[in-house]
Order: structure tokens, then C-alpha cells, then sequence
């Protein structure tokens, strides 16, 4: 068997061989190494953010709908029952559901216009079936209606093309408006295509001018023939002119654009922070005195209106994703059922065991704070000013030109600039308007939404439904459950410039 | 070194360990990578992604082996996908199904030195040269050596056998002159 020797010395040898890499190879490598970093990082948590979202969303929405049975899980002790009118609203809804469906809404064929089809002028409708059967002849304006569009931007037309022209002008005026119009973004097939919707008009018009001697696959030929070179290119790609189109976008990064919102706010008080079992029990024994049905928990927290408006810078990175930041002004709503104005102020007011709203301290409470008994005599509003900050990633997650939908995730950092809001003493059983030393005034949300551009001023105007979620409690040194402001509406965004 | 760390700091992507693991390895890894190109420019581009490579999959080390070993065998790959990717490497790599080529007995003594040996390696045509570099120096079998360049085993033992034979002349001719011109010498 062959030794070997020689292999084994040129291991050797080859175990001593070493150079020294230049400079430029580590800087490589770093560079590299770092975009790697930086790139997974931002991707990871706005992922993270939005699946959050999405499953605070739903979670929401389901809570939302049953929110007296909720409030009974909150209180421990005592069950709430649903105020009579909101039974009765949602009775009236039942009904309204399940009523019959107007007769008027579905129309059966039998009732079509018997002379519907007698209205349609007769040239169109003889040229119907043509439309749907001849697809040669459509093709071959088809093609004419691309010369006309490329012809005219290139404006560089033979005389002996330009019969053509006018004549293709004629048949697809609607497709120069598709191409040209809209910053370029329309599709250009799909311009075509509303150029082929407008043909029945003026298709044997068509036809006159296309030699009766040739076949109408040699029409089609000649008309390609004399689409100029090119033209020609960028019929065959149409992506090229739109990608160049925005490549120029990108080089004017940073557009302008106001936003507005309008929908409901609710407080969520089942999130992130529920009562723990120790809370509960320091609760029942607290109040075990009470006799039944002594209402010591607060009344449900209902959702109110709520809209915001602001202002804000959007920078595209890639194609599909921009990423904006910008200033707004957001006003919640909530409200509560209360009794009558209570005066003066019941003794011993101000326990530390309020359960579901309130407060560590009786500090700062002054006899001629507004105050208001339990029951169900009064609706009293909650109000909340905020100042945000909100930051957020759109992804563009479909191709369709004419209605783009974009899915948008973010958080906001906020203010509370103005509080109008009743604090609920679980001793007393009374409410308080006791100033805003209670409330965190720095608030953390993350928001998501679904926007949709709208096809037209080139899909510059956006809208869509957004969930916005309080990530920080509204009340300092809470023991009970943490409350959070939940918004849920309509969002609508319009980018400034071109 | 204490490997074990450099490795913990450059998981934490901890810049420091990342750039004392890339100057502990890089020269040595270039040798690796010199060996399997033609140029030095080619070499640092292949040392330039295998260390890419290492530190995107340095979690799959499990320190049952050398960090260098492991190092090198993502070199020795980095280099094999570097020669089939680039076009000028690419016609050379395919390897013709040729008759089988004894291995010779001729074991001659090495007396060049690591540089003038790998140059000669270097001058082996592509294909040679990597059957040459995974058999001779990196101990790849003829059955790994198949299944990584997607050749049969027999065409890798041939063409080994006919890189070994082309590189003996040229040791034995390169030794003939420098004797020539040892004896020349006044």
C-alpha cells in the first residue's frame, strides 16, 4: 500500500503557510457583520409589536363586548348587572337584525327593464358580442391604443404613423390618462385594459382604416411595425419606466402629510396588570360588612368618542416600506354612571382599598372637591387630552396599484395635557373629581393599522381602521387593575407633494 | 486565548471579541484560502465571506472540536462555493469522467519551502488543484470529495492521481534547477 509520505509533508508545509489579509478585508467583514445587526433588530421588535398588537386587538374587541360580565370577574364580590338601556339597545339591534330584509334590496332578473337592452344605442350593442368573440380585432387595437400612449409621451412619430395615431387617439383617450396620470404609478396593462373597455364605440371605425385586404394578424403586425424602437422597449417593460419612477421618489426622501382619526376610546382595565388573588380577598374581608347588593364596586367604564389630528414627516427606506414620525393631538373619551352630587364630602373617605379605580393616597383632597354618590342617576365624561409622539413602520403588502394596501405599526410617546376625570372610592362608594395627581402623565401606546390608498390623488391619501393601546397605566401606584386607554377608529392620512 | 470566551463575546456581538477572533484566525485562514484560488485578491474575497459566514453560524459551535478546525472547514467551503460561483474558475471545475490514473510510488522529499510549494499548487488547473488541496492537505476522502464537488469518487481518485503526478515533475524539476544553481554557484 502506498505510503503517504508526500502527503503528509505537504500537510506540513501547508500548516506554515500564512499571509496577512489587508485592511480593507476586516472593515468588510465588520461593516457587514454590523448592517446584519442592526438590520434584524428593528424588524424583530416592530414584528414583535404589531403581533402583539394584533392579539390585543382581537383580545379587546372580545372584552369589549362583554364588558358587565367583566366588570362582575373584576369586583369579586358583587355581580353588576347590564343597565336596563343597554339591554334595551341591544334587544332593538336583535331586532333590527333579524327583521325581515326589505323587499326593495333584492331585485330579481324577472324585474329587470324588459327594454333595458333596447336603451343601448344599436351600434354598441351589435358590437357586444363582436367585443366578446373576435379577440383578434380587439388585440389589434389593443395594440394600437399601447402606440398611441408610447407614441405620444415619446413624441416622436413618423408621418406616416401619425393617421395611426390620431386614429388610435381617438379610441383610447382614457389610456394616455392611465399612464400619465397619477405619478406614473398606474399599471400600464391595466391602462390598457380601460382603453379596451371604451373600444365598442369606435371599433368598426377601427376596422375601416385596417386594410381589407390584410388579415387582421397582419394589421396587428403592421401597427407594431411601426411602433418606434423605443417605444417598443417600454412596452416590452413597462416595470423599467416605473421602477425609474421610483428611484426618483426616493431621492426626495422625507414628504410631509396630516393625519386624522375618529373613532371610539375605551378604558381596559384587564390587561397586563389584573387584580391578584390577594388584592380580591383584601377586598372581600374589607368590605364583607356591606350588606348584599350595596353596590361598592364602581359602574363599567363605557367607551365614548374620540379623535385626533396631527402632523407628521414620512421617509420611504425601501420600496415597500416608509417610515414616518410625526406630532398629534388625541382626545379620549369615556363615560360613567354616577349618582347625584354628594355634599359634604362622606366621612372617612379615602380608604387605601379602592379596588378597580383608584388610589394610593388620600392626599390633597379637599372638602369642596366635586363628589358624586353611587347609582345610576348621572352620566358623568371622562376626558383625556394627550400630546403623542407617535413613530411608526407602513409595509406596502400588496401589488395592486390601484388600491395599495399598506399595513402600518408603531408606537407613540404622549403627554396627557388635559385630564377631566372621576376617581371612585370603594369605601365610600362615592366619586371624585379630584385633579390629575393621580394619573401618569408620560403615556407609552402602540398602535396598528390597515390603510388602503385610495385611487386617486396618486394614492397620496390613505384609510383605513387603526387599534391604538395604552401600554402604560393611567394611574399612579394602582393596586388594583391597571387601566389603559384603547382607542379604535378610522384613520386617515394625506401625504403632501407629488 | 481562551477560546470558550472569545466565542461567548463574539455571540454577544461584542466587537472587541469579534475582532481578536478575526486577528487569531485571519492570517492562518488565508493561507487556507490562498491555496484554493489564483489570486490574492480572490483569496481575501473567500477569507472576507468564510469570516461572514463564521460569525453568522458561531452558534452551531458546540466546542466539541478545534475552533480552528472548525474555522478552516467553513474556509475550505466558502472557497469550493467561491469556485463554482465565479465564472472564470467555473469552466476549469468540470471534471471530465477520465480513466483511472495510478497513484505513483514517487514520494519525492519536499525541499521547498510553504510559499514555493503552494505556488505550485497554484498553478494546477482548478480542478486538480481543489481535488489536490481537499485530499492531500485538508484529508478529505475520494467519497467526500464526490459528494462535495458533485463528481463520481473514481473521477476524483484520477484526477488526484494526475494533479500529484503533474505537481511531483514540477518539485522534482524545481529542485533539479535549484541544484543546478547551487552547484553553479562560485
Amino acid at each position: 500500500m502506498h505510503d503517504p509520505k508526500f502527503e503528509k509533508e505537504v500537510q506540513q508545509k501547508m500548516e506554515e503557510l500564512s499571509f496577512n489579509p489587508s485592511e480593507a478585508v476586516w472593515e468588510n467583514v465588520e461593516k457587514k457583520i454590523r448592517k446584519d445587526k442592526k438590520r434584524r433588530v428593528p424588524f424583530l421588535w416592530f414584528f414583535l409589536l404589531a403581533g402583539i398588537m394584533l392579539a390585543g386587538g382581537y383580545y379587546m374587541t372580545r372584552e369589549m363586548r362583554s364588558s358587565p360580565s367583566l366588570s362582575t370577574q373584576r369586583s369579586g364580590t358583587q355581580p353588576l348587572s347590564a343597565p336596563a338601556d343597554l339591554a334595551g339597545k341591544d334587544n332593538s339591534v336583535k331586532k333590527d337584525i333579524s327583521g325581515p330584509l326589505p323587499a326593495t334590496q333584492s331585485i330579481a332578473p324577472a324585474e329587470f327593464p324588459s327594454n333595458a337592452s333596447a336603451n343601448i344605442p344599436s351600434n354598441r350593442a351589435s358590437d357586444i358580442p363582436s367585443k366578446t368573440t373576435s379577440n383578434t380585432s380587439s388585440k389589434a387595437a389593443d395594440i394600437s391604443s399601447k402606440q398611441n400612449d408610447i407614441s405620444s409621451t415619446e413624441n416622436a412619430v413618423s408621418s406616416k404613423q401619425t393617421a395611426r395615431v390620431k386614429l388610435s387617439s381617438k379610441i383610447t383617450g382614457r389610456g394616455h390618462k392611465a399612464l400619465d396620470g397619477a405619478g406614473g404609478e398606474q399599471e400600464p396593462q391595466q391602462s390598457l385594459s380601460d382603453a379596451q373597455q371604451s373600444l365598442p364605440d369606435t371599433q368598426s371605425s377601427v376596422k375601416k382604416d385596417i386594410p381589407k385586404s390584410a388579415g387582421q394578424g397582419d394589421a396587428a403586425a403592421s401597427l407594431v411595425k411601426a411602433i418606434p424602437p423605443a417605444a417598443k422597449e417600454n412596452i416590452s417593460n413597462p416595470d423599467k419606466k416605473i421602477a425609474g419612477q421610483n428611484k426618483s421618489k426616493i431621492t426626495h426622501p422625507w414628504k410631509i402629510g396630516l393625519t386624522a382619526g375618529s373613532g371610539i376610546s375605551a378604558m381596559d382595565r384587564s390587561l397586563f396588570k389584573p387584580s391578584t388573588a390577594a388584592e380580591r380577598s383584601t377586598f372581600a374581608s374589607t368590605f364583607a360588612a356591606y350588606p348584599p347588593g350595596w353596590q361598592i364596586v364602581p359602574s363599567t367604564i363605557r367607551q365614548d368618542i374620540s379623535f385626533a389630528a396631527g402632523i407628521f414627516g414620512v421617509r420611504p427606506l425601501t420600496r415597500k416600506i416608509s417610515f414616518s414620525i410625526g406630532l398629534s393631538y388625541h382626545y379620549y373619551s369615556t363615560t360613567i354612571q354616577t349618582g347625584g352630587p354628594i355634599s359634604p364630602l362622606p366621612a372617612g373617605n379615602y380608604n387605601a382599598y379602592s379596588l378597580a379605580l383608584l388610589r394610593p393616597t388620600n392626599a390633597n383632597l379637599q372638602t369642596s372637591t366635586p363628589a358624586y354618590g353611587k347609582g345610576n342617576e348621572d352620566i358623568q365624561k371622562e376626558q383625556y387630552h394627550s400630546l403623542e409622539l407617535p413613530v411608526s413602520i407602513q409595509w406596502q403588502f400588496t401589488r395592486i396599484r390601484k388600491l395599495p394596501v399598506y399595513w402600518e405599526t408603531g408606537f407613540s410617546i404622549s403627554s396627557l395635557i388635559g385630564i377631566n376625570s372621576l376617581s371612585f372610592d370603594g369605601t365610600s362608594g362615592a366619586y371624585y373629581k379630584e385633579g390629575n395627581f393621580l394619573f401618569r402623565k408620560t403615556q407609552m401606546s402602540v398602535s396598528t393599522a390597515i390603510m388602503f390608498g385610495l385611487p386617486f390623488a396618486g394614492n397620496h391619501l390613505q384609510l383605513g381602521p387603526q387599534i391604538q393601546y395604552g401600554l402604560t397605566d393611567l394611574l399612579k401606584n394602582n393596586i388594583g387593575n391597571a387601566q389603559h386607554l384603547l382607542f379604535a377608529g378610522i384613520k386617515l392620512a394625506f401625504i403632501m407633494g407629488k | 486565548m481562551d477560546h470558550h470566551q472569545l466565542v461567548k463575546g463574539c455571540l454577544r456581538r461584542d466587537i472587541v471579541a469579534q475582532k481578536q477572533l478575526y486577528e487569531h484566525f485571519a492570517s492562518g485562514m488565508l493561507g487556507v484560502c490562498y491555496r484554493y484560488t489564483k489570486s490574492m485578491t480572490d483569496a481575501e474575497d473567500v477569507l472576507q465571506e468564510g469570516f461572514i459566514m463564521v460569525y453568522k453560524n458561531l452558534h452551531q459551535f458546540k466546542f466539541e472540536g478545534e475552533l480552528g478546525g472548525w474555522i478552516r472547514r467553513i474556509m475550505v467551503n466558502t472557497a469550493i462555493n467561491y469556485l463554482k460561483k465565479q465564472s472564470r474558475y467555473q469552466t476549469e471545475l468540470l471534471f471530465t469522467e477520465g480513466g483511472m490514473h495510478p497513484v505513483s510510488n514517487d514520494d519525492p522529499a519536499v525541499s521547498l519551502d510553504a510559499k514555493e510549494l503552494a505556488e505550485l499548487i497554484r498553478q494546477l488547473p482548478p480542478g486538480y488543484q481543489a481535488i489536490f488541496n481537499l485530499h492531500a492537505i485538508e484529508g478529505y476522502s475520494h467519497v467526500e470529495i464526490g459528494r462535495i464537488l458533485g463528481i463520481n469518487e473514481g473521477t476524483s481518485r484520477s484526477q488526484y492521481a494526475r494533479a500529484r503526478a503533474l505537481l511531483i515533475s514540477w518539485i522534482n524539476k524545481l529542485s533539479a534547477i535549484t541544484k543546478t544553481e547551487t552547484y553553479a554557484r562560485p
